[in-house]
């Protein structure tokens, strides 16, 4: 059970942490739904461990252990098949998705930078995908455009961003 | 090189479930280090572009003008009620009532409590007047105002509204062009004497319904999430300060009420209601009829197609439906 100043300490952590989790979950599952789901349940499951939690150290690594332990035991028994990664390969993707989900805000702010650099056809494409929920033949069809045309497009501009946002981290203070 | 490769089959495991890509795809992070380190932000970036896209989103379906307008003026505030997660949580019960409300309907209707009348909306069936409504947003009670639209004679002599086409109606040149907005501001104040706002054993609604109907445009092809859609925001508030404030006085409203639709072209018509809690400190209700492309832009983007008629806007009083179900 936490003390009164330690469980405010605890949501805060947990409010501001959110969404590198969730960045975490989604580089274990590259699926965003079940990325959402395993994020519920490890915020379920740090309430639940609140209380191992020591506020002196940082809230993040012990965050991103829990997930990692959410993510393997959801989907060992219940839904291997749904897994873009096996187990083996998410333990070896583990530091570095760790590394690089702890920078998420930076790296989303770099992202919004170069997101403001792309032209409006490219970004109708990324809402299109990736909020509209369209998958690529969808949207082939309804812009009378060939699948591969628009796969090609969008590896394009995935490509693009990457670039853009490494440079924009370069030059961030 | 790694990355094109990475990325390629990533889409072939995503959009055609392809398990021999699946396979390499885990054979390459297996064996390279730099694969993994290259996936990891990929992934991570992948996240931080559905988190931006995602409010982004939000932003254009709640204030579809948003960009780049100053905040509300000091001297004439909206009176702002709640902060966001009260507002939230107001909505989600406000959601959870008007839900019970709907349900109870066919239990209410034979109390003698029930009770539904219409508020005047002025030229709500566009029969008083053809041609272009005012642009810009209204400041004063009684009249249709907002982005280019126009009022227009069909065939068997009917009147409607045609939205024209989508702009800015603060008219900010750098401010999102998605949707065209026709509004009206309706005095509240009366109301709420008459139909008794403040007793607890009862509970007013607003109710906003509207026709909507669609026509073949020659630019459908590129309009495929086009929405009619029709808003309600209740405000303690001048209806002056409304405009003045728009959109960022959005999130002042004591209450709002939305709904939309998708008809295809030459689809039948078909009418739409968004119901609010009528807040017994509301003192006017901005009302809104929309076509919204759903197309994050700044340019304006023709229409044409999209009509709307029988603009109504009704008061229903009815019990607390729980209480008296368990009585």
């Amino acid at each position: 059970m936490l003390n009164p100043l330690d469980e405010t300490r605890f949501i805060e952590a947990l409010t501001r942490h959110q969404p590198a989790l969730e960045a975490y979950c989604h580089a274990n599952l590259a699926n965003r739904d079940d990325a959402r789901e395993v994020l519920q349940a490890t915020c379920v499951k740090l309430w639940q461990k609140a209380a191992d939690w020591d506020p002196e150290t940082e809230f993040l690594p012990w965050a991103f252990t829990v997930a990692r332990f959410t993510i393997l035991s959801q989907y060992r028994d219940q839904n291997r098949d749904r897994l873009f990664f096996d187990e083996d390969v998410i333990q070896a993707l583990a530091e570095k998705t760790e590394e690089v989900a702890t920078a998420f805000d930076e790296r989303r702010e770099a992202l919004v930078r170069c997101m403001s650099k792309l032209n409006q056809q490219q970004a109708d494409l990324l809402h299109n995908h990736y909020t509209a929920n369209q998958s690529l033949r969808e949207i082939a069809e309804a812009s009378g455009r060939g699948l591969s045309a628009v796969k090609m497009t969008l590896l394009r501009i995935r490509q693009r961003l990457s670039v853009c946002i490494e440079g924009e981290l370069r030059t961030m203070p | 090189m790694i990355e094109k490769q990475l990325l390629t089959l990533l889409q072939e495991v995503r959009d055609d479930r392809d398990e021999a890509a699946r396979t390499e795809l885990n054979e390459l992070l297996r064996n390279d280090l730099e694969a993994r380190s290259i996936m990891a932000k990929m992934l991570v970036d992948e996240q931080a572009l559905i988190s931006h896209l995602r409010d982004q989103s939000i932003v254009s379906i709640l204030e579809p003008e948003s960009q780049g307008v100053s905040r509300p003026s000091p001297s004439r505030p909206a009176l702002r009620l709640f902060a966001w997660p009260q507002q939230m949580a107001a909505g989600l019960i406000a959601g959870v009532l008007v839900g019970l409300f709907g349900m109870g309907m066919v239990w209410a209707i034979g109390l003698p409590k029930s009770q539904a009348r219409l508020v005047h909306v002025s030229n709500g069936s566009f029969e008083d007047s053809v041609g272009p409504i005012d642009i810009g947003f209204p400041s004063n009670f009684g009249g249709w105002s907002g982005d280019p639209a126009e009022v227009i004679v069909e065939s068997d002599g009917n009147r409607a509204l045609r939205f024209l086409e989508t702009a800015n109606v603060t008219g900010n040149p750098n401010g999102g062009a998605s949707a065209c907005n026709v509004f009206q501001i309706i005095d509240l104040s009366s109301l709420h004497q008459q139909w008794d706002t403040e007793n607890p054993e009862a509970q007013v609604t607003l109710e906003l319904s509207a026709r909507f109907r669609r026509e073949s445009a020659s630019n459908d092809a590129q309009l495929p999430k086009l929405r009619g859609g029709l808003t309600i925001h209740l405000y303690q508030a001048e209806p002056e300060s409304i405009g003045e404030a728009w959109p960022l006085v959005i999130r002042d409203a004591i209450a709002v009420g939305n709904k939309t639709i998708r008809l295809e072209p030459g689809e039948e018509s078909a009418t739409i209601s968004a119901s609010c809690i009528l807040a017994p400190k509301a003192t006017i209700a901005l009302i809104s009829v929309n076509a919204h492309t759903r197309i994050p832009t700044k340019t304006p983007i023709p229409l044409g197609g999209y009509f709307v008629d029988d603009v109504r806007l009704t008061v229903i009083k009815q019990p607390i439906f729980p209480v008296r179900l368990m009585q």
